[in-house]
């Protein structure tokens, strides 16, 4: 094997909902990341049967643990264990970051990130590590079944009195929900200025990405669309 | 180090020796592109052999269409860790479509392009071999867009990003040079038995 791993510990776990968590994991060594990045996760069964598994970094850059978001996939069988199984203290292996192409390493030009469901999470990296650049704005645009989906909500309002965080419910929509609902559409790009934003990021499952791109091509032609994917669950 | 309360599955001795080192089983088929899907007009397509952004020859969907195909069924290994059994392609080999064009191979590296872009390196040698194709069916049916259709190559011996989508030009070239995924840290060559993810 040419890659290294370190060892971790999973330090939290935070249930979302019934289809997502959150878990934290100290990593030893762990020497920080660009957000967008990526790890493979490394378990292994008694018998060293190993499991691996690419999950993007939820957390902001920072030298001693990282987050990852977690869909639990009925048969998935790295999935099930973290959401059904896992416990503070469980011991299993982390490489080093990965990817260098759905990155922002800096932000010095108006960028927009498109989510769909747990495709959230190399935004929340992103956005969490609060680029110093203050000329430079990140839209973020999620769509999620449900209220419980959008990942730090509270937070993201807070923080965008600017409106530059735009949320979207398709399925279970609650009863005062004065945000956006449905499924993606043109509409919700019009209010844009057309000619601000240079790269547009989305994540989220292939059927997603693919209905983004399609709208996305339209809307704003000649920008660099970068995508990242995981399969329809 | 033994993760506590992980047991796994799919973990028979068959799929073992199957699976190259790091790989999981998997049944579905997905899709990874870094960039938009493109629409592509199967009778509007063409693959170019050039050496020294010179164009050697051409070839379109209708002569491609009179090429000898071979149908064949392998294991594809993805270096994002899934490796799907037996998955069925048809298309021509590189290896016929060279012969048919009678053209002399000038180098010992290509770089293979396509038509969003994309690009990645590949040994002649490794083009060359039987099994690489220029592919049009995947489980007998027109290979859909976002699997790389309409046209798509086949390198089903290395990990499956040499297999690029959309395939549209071979660039013989001198010296081994870094493609997309290449140049982002993978490796340069990517055998999946030898685990060569990342350079």
């Amino acid at each position: 094997m040419n890659q290294h791993f370190f060892k971790a510990k999973i330090s939290s776990k935070k249930i979302i909902n019934a289809e997502l968590c959150l878990i934290r994991l100290s990593v030893d060594g762990w020497k920080g990341h660009i957000p967008g990045q990526y790890v493979e996760i490394c378990l292994t069964a008694q018998n060293d049967y190993k499991a691996y598994r690419p999950y993007s970094i939820a957390s902001k850059p920072n030298n001693k643990y990282i987050e990852i978001l977690i869909e639990r996939i009925p048969e998935g069988e790295v999935s099930t264990y973290f959401y059904d199984i896992s416990d503070i203290g469980d011991e299993l292996l982390v490489s080093k970051p990965l990817g260098q192409f759905f990155i922002l390493p800096i932000i010095d030009k108006d960028v927009i990130l498109i989510a769909g469901g747990s495709g959230i999470a190399p935004f929340m990296s992103m956005i969490k590590n609060r680029y110093s650049n203050k000329k430079f704005q990140l839209t973020l645009f999620h769509w999620s079944k449900n209220f419980s989906g959008l990942v730090d909500y509270d937070v993201l309002i807070k923080q965008n009195e600017k409106r530059n965080y735009y949320p979207y419910i398709t399925q279970e929509i609650p009863d005062k929900w004065s945000k956006g609902t449905g499924r993606i559409n043109i509409k919700a790009f019009e209010k844009l200025n057309k000619n601000l934003y240079h790269k547009i990021f989305i994540c989220g499952s292939d059927t997603f990405v693919e209905n983004v791109n399609g709208i996305i091509k339209e809307t704003f032609p000649h920008r660099e669309i970068l995508n990242e994917r995981f399969g329809d669950v | 180090m033994v993760t506590r309360g992980f047991f796994g599955k799919g973990n028979d001795d068959l799929d073992k020796k199957r699976l190259p080192p790091g790989q999981y089983l998997e049944n579905r088929f997905p899709v990874l592109s870094a960039e938009p899907t493109p629409d592509i007009n199967l009778l509007d397509w063409k693959l170019s052999f050039s050496y020294n952004n010179e164009i050697m020859a051409e070839i379109d969907w209708n002569s491609l269409n009179k090429i000898k195909s071979t149908e064949l069924t392998k294991d594809i290994h993805c270096v994002t860790r899934w490796t799907k059994f037996d998955m069925n392609w048809r298309g021509v080999s590189v290896q016929n479509i060279i012969k048919s064009l009678d053209l002399e191979v000038p180098s010992d590296w290509v770089m293979i392009g396509a038509s969003t872009g994309y690009t990645t390196n590949l040994p002649t040698e490794d083009l060359l071999r039987e099994f690489t194709l220029i592919a049009y069916e995947y489980e007998k049916k027109p290979i859909t867009p976002e699997h790389g259709g309409p046209i798509r190559l086949l390198v089903p011996h290395l990990y499956f990003w040499k297999s690029a989508k959309w395939v549209s030009s071979i660039s013989f070239i001198d010296e081994d040079k870094p493609g997309f995924w290449e140049n982002y840290g993978y490796h340069m060559y990517g055998d999946p038995w030898k685990e060569q993810r990342y350079s």
